[in-house]
């Protein structure tokens, strides 16, 4: 198979992967020229084990594979419009992937509360992957044409998912929310080893954290460990990572509808700490997908979480900025950094 | 605006996934302005007429069009004028490829000189849904997922551990709307690119097949069609009115089902088959019926404007 070139003098792009230019996506330079043999192939794992088409006539542009986003492409996003970026932690099995499927989904049927409406996704394809079961952190390398789009193939850096939501209201006012996917062996990690913080550093620049709980564990046996780790978790996130006490903390008790909404005891000790932490964490009970949406609709208290966030950016400490103000490129600059 | 307010062609970009009545319309429009009452007419015949001419032909025999080759990338340039007093001259140029095509761009994520070349400020699109059709992929909602899922949720599920897909027969294919949506947000990426930020391209969404709409949904504004089955999709037309240009239509080429209703086809035949077809719009701000099938891309060139 022939190899991809570059048409700019120098690019080295074939030897060694790299944009002459610092394109981060660079397979969309407009220099580059794919073989034609390529074309066909470049497919989005998971989209289609249908067939294939090639293009008819010479490639011309290429959008990005929307399976998710790096670092440098949100900061990309946050260079023309501010971006609601929101961490969602919590362990492995918390809820998260959950979390944020319910939110598509409610987006995909016209169903997010008034006054917010679906007004575009960057990732599009990486929801409906996620959706299939196709698309996870533990599924492996990307197909090599793809990897250099994401950042899943490089385990230090995080993923990020995209979704723009206008209010229909008189304000009219786009918001571009970034969350993040992360697998959940990064917060067992962080909990084991301080020296894994970094890989956290965005969290700097995030409006918010959502730290997902799984209701039921803290009913079970197991409630002591997962009290623990939490408590742990909590500690690392402030001591290690240094994020914003300040910013709004969401303590999202997942699969709420196998409790019938109860609130576990346990959760009232993990608000315990996070207060002397000087943290002031707001506890939401969700059923991202209930087990009986004739009682508990589905998607409980998901929007409900990030509009906690999205109101403390509107009326708080974190107004929302236009977008030619000066501090929106402090705050790019910021969130740049950690991208290194 | 007029079709000829300067030297460049004028394009209409046809996008619908596969049995979206793309070629059906195409072949419609072109006895239209072959025939000369609507808004567009010829402005003399094309230099390559037989991908028009066979299509229209098998049209007026009482066949809707088979569905268009995987391979097949016809652009047909049609000579027209305006039939509004003043009205311009220029070319037409449409292109006319397979669904398979557009569901194609989705995936590869690219296109081809083919599309690029046609951006511009002089290129509206046309998007097309066919009510009914069975190629239509429904959104996922949390019941489909469970059914996918069954009773073990994403991050527990063996099949995310390995990527492997458990399901890959028709429940891999993006859903519809997604797939529109996408492709509303790839064009805006080309005309920003292209054109710049600013420029705002018409879209025409073409809800085709408007006889097989249920007959109590006929009366309603064709937007309601897309809210009630795209609702994602609707909510973005609602949401990005600063960057486009959105208007829908209803409709419907010969007004009737040529393929499974043998009492209408006998009746196609025994009239005028131009007299056959209609559009349902709003351009004047309130539901009307016009047999003029050439609104639509009327309106995508300027050629007629609305009251909004």
């Amino acid at each position: 198979m022939a190899p991809t070139t570059c048409t700019q003098p120098g690019c080295t792009i074939a030897e060694t992967g790299l944009c002459l230019l610092s394109n981060p996506q660079p397979s969309s330079c407009p220099h580059l020229h794919f073989p034609r043999e390529d074309v066909g192939a470049q497919v989005v794992r998971g989209t289609p084990a249908l067939e294939t088409l090639p293009l008819l006539g010479k490639e011309a542009r290429r959008f990005p594979p929307g399976l998710e986003l790096s670092i440098g492409d949100v900061a990309n996003i946050m260079r023309a419009q501010y971006a609601h970026v929101v961490g969602i932690l919590g362990a492995w099995d918390a809820g998260k992937t959950c979390f944020l499927l319910s939110l598509y989904l409610m987006a995909s049927r016209a169903g997010l509360p008034a006054p917010y409406i679906f007004a575009g996704s960057q990732t599009l394809p990486g929801f409906e992957a996620r959706a299939r079961r196709l698309r996870g952190w533990s599924s492996g390398p990307l197909p090599e044409q793809l990897a250099d789009h994401t950042s899943l193939v490089d385990p230090r850096q995080p993923a990020f998912l995209h979704l723009a939501l206008r209010e229909k209201n008189d304000d009219g006012r786009l918001i571009n929310l970034v969350l993040t996917d992360l697998p959940g062996e990064w917060s067992n990690n962080l909990i084991d080893r301080a020296s894994t913080a970094d890989r956290f550093a965005f969290l700097g620049r995030a409006d918010g954290i959502i730290l997902v709980v799984d209701g039921p564990a803290l009913e079970s046996q197991a409630r002591h460990s997962e009290l623990q780790r939490t408590r742990h978790l909590l500690d690392r996130l402030v001591h290690d990572v240094h994020i914003d006490t300040s910013s709004p903390l969401i303590l999202l008790v997942s699969k709420s509808d196998r409790l019938q909404l109860r609130r576990p005891a346990a959760v009232d000790d993990i608000v315990q700490h996070a207060r002397s932490l000087e943290l002031a964490p707001e506890v939401v009970s969700c059923a991202a997908f209930s087990h009986d949406p004739s009682t508990i609709r589905n998607g409980l208290g998901v929007f409900e979480a990030l509009a906690k966030i999205l109101n403390t950016a509107a009326d708080g400490r974190r107004r929302w900025r236009p977008l030619a103000a000066p501090s929106i490129d402090r705050v790019f600059t910021r969130f740049s950094d950690v991208a290194v | 605006m007029n079709i000829a307010s300067n030297a460049h062609s004028r394009s209409v970009l046809l996008i619908g996934g596969p049995d979206a009545g793309k070629s059906n319309f195409l072949f419609r429009l072109w006895l239209a302005i072959d025939q000369g009452h609507g808004l567009i007419a010829k402005d003399g015949l094309p230099a390559d007429l037989d991908y028009l001419r066979a299509g229209a032909e098998r049209l007026l025999e009482g066949h809707f069009a088979a569905h268009t080759s995987k391979e097949v990338h016809e652009r047909v340039l049609v000579p027209v004028k305006s039939n509004r007093l003043n009205g311009g001259r220029g070319i037409l140029v449409v292109p006319d490829v397979a669904g398979e095509q557009i569901l194609a761009v989705y995936r590869n994520r690219q296109w081809s000189e083919a599309w690029e070349e046609l951006i511009s400020e002089h290129c509206a699109c046309l998007i097309f849904i066919r009510a009914g059709s069975e190629q239509i992929v429904a959104p996922l909602d949390w019941e489909s997922c469970f059914a996918a899922f069954g009773d073990v949720l994403p991050s527990t599920n063996a099949a995310m551990s390995t990527g492997q897909a458990i399901d890959d027969g028709r429940n891999l294919e993006p859903p519809t709307q997604v797939v529109l949506t996408e492709w509303l947000q790839f064009l805006r990426r080309a005309y920003t690119d292209v054109v710049g930020g600013s420029f705002c391209p018409r879209i025409a969404f073409v809800v085709s097949a408007w006889d097989a709409v249920p007959i109590e949904q006929q009366s309603m504004a064709p937007e309601l069609y897309i809210r009630d089955n795209f609702p994602m999709l609707h909510q973005f037309i609602e949401a990005n009115g600063e960057y486009f240009r959105f208007r829908t239509f209803g409709v419907s080429i010969v007004s009737g089902d040529l393929t499974n209703d043998d009492d209408f086809k006998s009746s196609y035949l025994s009239g005028r088959p131009v007299d056959f077809g209609y559009v349902f719009h709003s351009l004047s701000g309130t539901l009307e019926r016009s047999s003029d099938v050439t609104l639509p891309v009327a309106w995508a060139l300027g050629v007629t404007d609305d009251a909004s």
